[in-house]
């Protein structure tokens, strides 16, 4: 193996039910997952990420496939025996017990001598800000302290990675917020690898040092953020990670890594990329890269094309506009707002749109 | 007025309930308490002449120059429908435990039908349904025919008329009661857990001791004391799986009603085992708060 990566999926596929409900949860999944690295698992609700971790928490088995950490196949492990712990979405904590002995939980069970258990408890309750409250009661906490007692009980056991199942998703936006950063730090502080699940794409955008896109129960793009915003690698990954404009086109003539492409509206753009003549494509380009200028100075060069607009959105800094093509066809650009906050074009304006060749994308799907 | 509108309106709608209680409940132990410390009527009833003599005569015997020797018969029956009551409540408990756990892990749909079956024994007569166990067990019974045919025995085991059968009458009569509310506890608990529990490097055994049987608790107290008690004054079972030979204290306090003719021994007797009954829950009941109080910081 060229690279060592702390927890490995190979080929992992898992189905529920049989016959004609039978469905497919997850097919033919691999990702591999590097030491100390804030991993997410992200896309819309059913597309398998909550099952892939279960598969490595070990509450399920896959049907076929392997799990590896460390290089160890862990595949027909039961939970208890796995060095992984989850935080769970509901947070599962324990009703009958103390917010220490929640946090205690998994050392007990270990029989880790008792000093040994005080010791780390109180350890972790400090790191979630939460010395003080030990002996309460899990019921009497608010959601982002049993948030954080979820967090401490499962980093208790200083697993080799951690499982966060949309841990966020129940508390409201501020708290949401706060929870990111400390979720963050708590990463870097205790330096454990982190597997993250969310729909939240701007949650995944803004805390993963790298992220894996799901739909259908495949994985369609594993890369920094960074890389998945700016080169999509095909129209669902362009549509749930930002904003994007898809516009279809045909391929009029490929040469040479260039292609000219005909939009619906006749209109003809000439992109970078690979393609045989007369295939049909889908070319993405998000809002914020369109650049639109007045229309009276209309030089119509490649790539510039003269539109109306027929709606504004006034978003603070910036404001969204849709634009109606002069030859047919739809755009949402955004732009910055003046420096007195007012927005630069009106209802009804004619703008000129560049759309920039270079941050246009050629999506087949 | 206004105020005496919704305290009328209380007192109409606790009035039945009340009442209930009042006339077949209070009403008789009331009149028990004084047939208790009556006289004994030779042709049943009672003879209005205040007398300790029932209570006496539960713990001493009368030597025949009248002066009182103790009497353990009536303690040993006390004591053995105790053990068999307890029995029975551990038995029931070993066995609902794991019914009550398989109904509460079903889809609802089937958890439904399963409450239902579990209630089917009630829909026929206690008595007929006891009388069967007594063509299983007997001599030449279903078992031991089975067990014959089979080549396994020689001699028919004797089934019947011992502790056991009593102690099995008693869990099959009560068992449902155990189930129940167990069930009714654990189908509130959240399955997430277990898998916490499990994430946490708990086993099976450790996930059943830690998470399931604690929040289980209150079910499991309650369906012990639906099984105890009522396994306590029992005198079906004893009767007819025990042959009248085995007395437990129910059917002891039915004989005085019926064939001894002793109603105030019979509710001297039901007195007792009321009142052991009443300390033994208030000590149960008053559990939790004692080790509240021993347990600073909770």
């Amino acid at each position: 193996m060229g690279q060592a990566f702390a927890l490995e999926v190979r080929a992992a596929t898992k189905a529920f039910g049989s016959g004609a409900e039978r469905v497919v949860a997850l097919d033919d999944v691999s990702a591999g997952i590097r030491r100390n690295e804030f991993f997410t698992l992200l896309g819309p609700s059913g597309c398998g990420k909550t099952t892939l971790l279960r598969l490595i928490a070990g509450f399920e088995r896959p049907d076929s496939g392997e799990i590896l950490l460390d290089g160890a196949a862990i595949t027909g492990l039961p939970p208890f025996k796995r060095p992984v712990n989850t935080v769970f979405q509901s947070y599962a904590l324990f009703p009958h017990l103390s917010v220490a002995e929640n946090v205690g939980f998994g050392l007990a069970m270990r029989k880790r001598p008792k000093a040994e258990i005080e010791a780390t408890v109180a350890e972790m309750l400090a790191l979630v800000q939460l010395e003080g409250l030990a002996a309460r009661r899990t019921a009497q906490l608010s959601g982002g302290q049993q948030q954080r007692v979820a967090l401490a009980r499962a980093l208790a056991n200083h697993p080799k990675v951690l499982l966060l199942d949309e841990p966020l998703s129940a508390l409201d936006f501020k708290l949401r917020k706060e929870m990111q950063l400390e979720l963050k730090r708590l990463q870097r502080e205790t330096g454990i690898t982190f597997v993250f699940v969310t729909h939240d794409q701007e949650e995944a955008i803004t805390m993963s040092d790298r992220l894996a896109v799901m739909s259908a129960g495949r994985v369609q793009q594993v890369g920094a953020p960074h890389e998945i915003y700016e080169a999509p690698v095909n129209r669902f990954v362009a549509d749930f990670i930002g904003e994007s404009n898809f516009l279809e086109a045909r391929i009029l003539e490929a040469a040479a890594g260039k292609l000219l492409c005909s939009l619906e509206g006749g209109q003809q753009l000439r992109v970078p990329g690979e393609g045989a003549q007369g295939e049909k494509v889908t070319l993405a380009l998000r809002p914020e890269k369109i650049g639109l200028t007045p229309a009276a100075r209309d030089g119509r060069d490649n790539g510039a094309f003269v539109g109306t607009i027929s709606e504004r959105i006034y978003q603070g800094t910036t404001s969204s506009y849709h634009i109606a093509l002069a030859g047919g066809g739809r755009l949402v650009a955004r732009d910055a707002n003046r420096e007195d906050g007012t927005a630069a074009f009106a209802r009804g304006d004619m703008v000129a749109v560049a759309l920039p060749v270079a941050a246009l994308r050629v999506l087949r799907d | 007025m206004a105020a005496a509108g919704p305290g009328l309106r209380r007192v109409l709608g606790l009035g039945p309930a009340l009442a209930m209680i009042g006339v077949f409940m209070l009403l008789p132990i009331g009149i028990i308490a004084v047939y208790s410390f009556l006289e004994a009527d030779p042709y049943g009833g009672v003879e209005p002449r205040v007398s300790a003599e029932a209570y006496i005569q539960f713990f001493f015997e009368r030597d025949l120059d009248d002066s009182l020797v103790f009497n353990p018969a009536y303690l040993v029956i006390f004591g053995r429908s105790i053990l068999l009551a307890a029995a029975a409540m551990l038995l029931s408990l070993v066995i609902g435990f794991p019914v009550a756990y398989y109904m509460a892990t079903q889809p609802e749909a089937r958890r439904n039908l399963l409450v239902l079956l579990v209630t089917i024994p009630f829909w026929t007569n206690l008595l007929i349904r006891t009388f069967c166990w007594i063509l299983i067990l007997r001599d030449h019974g279903l078992v031991n025919n089975l067990l014959l045919a089979a080549g396994i025995i020689e001699q028919p085991l004797t089934l019947l008329y011992t502790n056991g059968a009593i102690l099995l009458g008693l869990v099959y009569t009560y068992i449902p009661f155990m189930i129940l509310p167990i069930y009714a506890s654990l189908e509130k608990l959240d399955l997430r857990l277990v898998e916490a529990a499990h994430d946490l490097y708990a086993n099976r055994r450790q996930v059943l001791r830690r998470v399931i049987l604690p929040l289980a608790l209150p079910g499991i107290v309650a369906g012990s004391i639906l099984v105890f008690i009522p396994s306590l004054g029992a005198f079906i079972a004893p009767d007819l799986l025990g042959g009248g030979k085995k007395l437990m204290i129910g059917s002891l306090i039915q004989m005085q009603f019926a064939s001894s003719r002793n109603w105030p021994f019979g509710s001297a007797a039901a007195l007792v085992l009321m009142a052991t009954v009443l300390a033994a829950m208030t000590y149960y009941a008053l559990g939790p708060a004692r080790r509240a109080s021993t347990e600073p910081g909770r």
